[in-house]
């Protein structure tokens, strides 16, 4: 059942984001509506996959690579959010490809990977999951919303041609809007995360720190996140420079997840 | 079945000499129904004439005394007589069903609902105007059928337009039915018609971008400021200079719903007539920067030589407002705004020559647009014409039930007669033979029916009514 449903999702989500780069790049609203449609599918999917590990498939909740099902939930539930709130797709031309590449990974590394220690199956791992991802979620919105801000930033500054931006972008200072509110409201939720997970290696571990790339790593994100709050909040700073930072802290954020976590000596590869 | 013709000048066959002369405007269109008269004998008229009970003919609704009194005396065309001595009773008139008249600037259009010749209806143009047929024939184009129905939805979805995808269009064809309607002038074939013209117009709006962007300066100003903010009452704009084109780009910001409107000028006086003539507030010159530091859209067009705002007041102004974007359009020549403003971060600064670029970008946008909407109308056009084809079958139709319907009351009748006579007769018989009489002739009615509808579908509708007409001996008494 888990197979068949994250086998179903990937190959959804491959369709999907052929579809939502060949409908906006063509500007076929019909082909964008589809990609949106298959998105929702996937988003479904997932949900049925997370719901069905939490209940019933045990065993590959307790999987490593299990723990790219909520990131990429939480990364389209907010995507669908921003789809339905500001009534934009152009969130999903990064989510689309982004949502694969996570299924994908998680998919090849799901084969033949050890098992989570069960003692770090404790309520504080999820609540430390749960913020982190969200945290991180909201930070792909802000990138998103950061990466649309520049590209429309870039034609309206050296005049290019209009056409080239879809009709219905929203205005600059929206996007800018969408990636403040997504730092006030994400910085905290990462925060609280990464607090709750220095809590949980005590726990389990017995020191908060231990000098994990994975750690070095979060604590590098979350001074980054932080400045990236305190210039949004204290300094009332917007336009460019929030928008590439928060691109920057969203790429380095993946590649904690995907790169860190696999590829580095670290205890956090559950 | 009556044909639909449509005649008319616009700014392509006619200059505006032509145009003005030839116009049928809401107070001079009247002018011309009189020359056109309604040949169904029950139209509800309010022409003198058509209370004559002899007359099987009515003139249209506007009666020659309805014509504008400042028209008739102000027109040298009719200030000869009186406007109840209208040229109607004089000249020949034309037999027509509906019609409608759409006049506007660039254009005047008559759709007719009638079976003769155009020319006729050109004649009848030319009487209510008192020119010649020869002065207006060379103006004029004459569409039938199809080609008529394709114009009139080009016309109203503004493919037709001077400026192409212009919304004023469709609002002079709404005026132009509801006078029509008013009139009584408009029947079924008005009505469906302009109906869907309007869908057409509609649709043609909703599913390519022929109007969707800005051909003017001052609207393409207005849809950049829109780019950069999103909801424009939360923001203020800064009239700087009291230019013409300026004055209209921030009377399109005023009709967004702009915040406020501050006008600075050397001549303090200046401003204070142009801030009361558009709504605005007039500020001395010397408040130029403190009030960079609050507006958020400014519109410049001084009689400078010099730039008055320059990149180092700007980074100054942009660091007290923490970055808050900035929108320059600044349409003097020489330009006010220095161009290196555009460098600093949340600036943006759009000069004449860079708006005169958008506008055309957008008309060749439009023209590309307007290709998907021609494959629209010419879709419309074909649906429509095959339903006004099809009300040709009607008569034909009507004509095979009302056949088959006598046939089966008559043997009806005889048989209940002689069950009767058998003694059998009764109410429930009665309605089981009506039933199967009833039946029967639906059932018989299928293949001709058939018949009809797949020759008309085959383009030979005439055809298959001369088939079917001639079969069930329909023409015969």
């Amino acid at each position: 059942m888990s197979v068949f449903l994250s086998g179903s999702a990937l190959f959804i989500c491959a369709i999907a984001t052929v579809a939502i780069f060949a409908g906006l790049l063509g500007r076929n609203i019909k082909i964008k509506k589809f990609a949106v449609l298959l998105m929702g599918i996937v988003f479904i999917l997932i949900s049925l996959l997370l719901v069905h590990t939490l209940f019933d498939d045990t065993a590959m909740r307790g999987m490593r690579s299990w723990y790219l099902i909520p990131l990429v939930w939480s990364l389209l539930a907010l995507g669908f959010a921003g789809y339905f709130w500001l009534k934009q797709d152009l969130f999903f031309l990064s989510l689309a490809p982004l949502s694969f590449v996570i299924l994908f990974a998680g998919f090849i590394f799901s084969n033949g990977e050890a098992t989570l220690n069960a003692t770090l199956n404790g309520p504080i791992f999820w609540v430390h999951l749960g913020l982190v991802f969200m945290g991180i979620g909201l930070m792909a919105l802000a990138s998103g919303a950061g990466g649309i801000f520049l590209w429309q930033e870039r034609v309206l500054k050296r005049k290019m041609k209009l056409s080239t931006l879809p009709k219905d972008l929203p205005s600059l200072l929206a996007l800018d809007k969408i990636n403040g509110m997504a730092t006030a409201v994400g910085f905290p939720l990462y925060l609280l995360g990464v607090l709750s997970g220095f809590s949980w290696a005590y726990i389990s571990w017995g020191t908060f720190f231990s000098a994990d790339p994975k750690e070095i790593f979060s604590i590098m994100i979350l001074f980054l996140y932080a400045y990236l709050f305190h210039r949004r909040q204290g300094y009332g700073a917007n336009g460019r420079k929030p928008a590439i930072l928060a691109i920057l802290i969203f790429l380095a954020s993946l590649f904690s997840i995907i790169v860190v976590n696999t590829l580095l000596p670290t205890h956090h590869n559950f | 079945m009556t044909k639909i013709h449509l005649i008319g000048l616009n700014h392509r066959t006619a200059a505006v000499e032509v145009r003005e002369k030839f116009a049928l405007t809401e107070f001079t269109s009247p002018i011309m129904w009189p020359f056109l008269r309604k040949k169904h004998p029950n139209y509800k008229a309010d022409s003198p004439e058509s209370n004559s009970e002899t007359s099987s003919e009515t003139s249209f609704g506007t009666s020659p005394k309805s014509i504008p009194e400042s028209f008739c005396n102000s027109n040298p065309e009719t200030s000869s007589g009186t406007c109840s001595e209208t040229k109607a009773t004089q000249k020949p008139q034309v037999l027509l069903d509906e019609a409608l008249i759409l006049s506007t600037c660039n254009r005047v259009e008559i759709v007719a609902i009638y079976d003769g010749p155009c020319e006729d209806l050109i004649q009848a143009w030319c009487d209510a105007r008192g020119a010649s047929f020869e002065e207006l024939k060379p103006y004029v184009y004459c569409y039938e059928g199809k080609e008529a129905i394709m114009h009139l939805f080009r016309v109203a979805s503004s493919l037709d337009s001077l400026v192409l995808g212009e919304p004023q269009i469709l609002g002079q064809l709404k005026s132009a039915y509801r006078l029509s309607v008013e009139a009584n002038h408009a029947g079924i074939m008005v009505n469906k018609l302009l109906h869907k013209s309007f869908s057409v117009a509609k649709r043609v709006r909703s599913e390519t971008g022929v109007a969707s962007s800005a051909v003017s300066i001052s609207y393409a100003a207005v849809e950049l400021a829109k780019r950069i903010f999103d909801d424009m009452s939360e923001h203020e704009a800064l009239l700087l200079g009291a230019g013409e084109m300026a004055e209209l780009a921030a009377m399109h910001l005023m009709n967004n719903g702009i915040s406020r409107l501050c006008i600075v000028n050397r001549t303090f006086s200046r401003a204070e007539e142009l801030a009361n003539r558009i709504g605005g507030e007039a500020l001395a010159f010397e408040s130029l920067k403190d009030c960079l530091l609050s507006t958020d859209i400014v519109i410049s067009s001084t009689g400078s030589v010099e730039p008055i705002i320059y990149a180092d007041t700007m980074r100054d102004v942009m660091k007290q407002r923490k970055n808050r974007p900035m929108f320059f359009i600044d349409i003097a020549m020489p330009r006010d705004i220095d161009p290196a403003v555009n460098n600093l971060d949340g600036v943006y600064v759009y000069d004449i020559d860079d708006l005169k670029e958008v506008v055309e970008e957008n008309l060749a946008q439009r023209k590309d647009e307007a290709l998907k909407a021609a494959a629209i109308v010419e879709e419309e056009s074909h649906n429509f014409e095959l339903w006004h084809g099809s009300l040709s079958l009607k008569p034909t139709i009507l004509d095979i039930e009302e056949k088959g319907n006598s046939i089966a009351q008559e043997e009806l009748q005889t048989t209940l007669k002689r069950l009767e006579k058998l003694g059998i007769a009764g109410e429930e018989v009665r309605k089981a033979l009506e039933k199967m009489a009833a039946s029967i002739v639906r059932k018989c009615h299928h293949a001709p029916l058939r018949h009809l509808a797949l020759s008309y579908k085959h383009n030979q509708g005439e055809n298959g009514i001369a088939v079917v007409r001639q079969i069930l001996k329909l023409d015969d008494n």
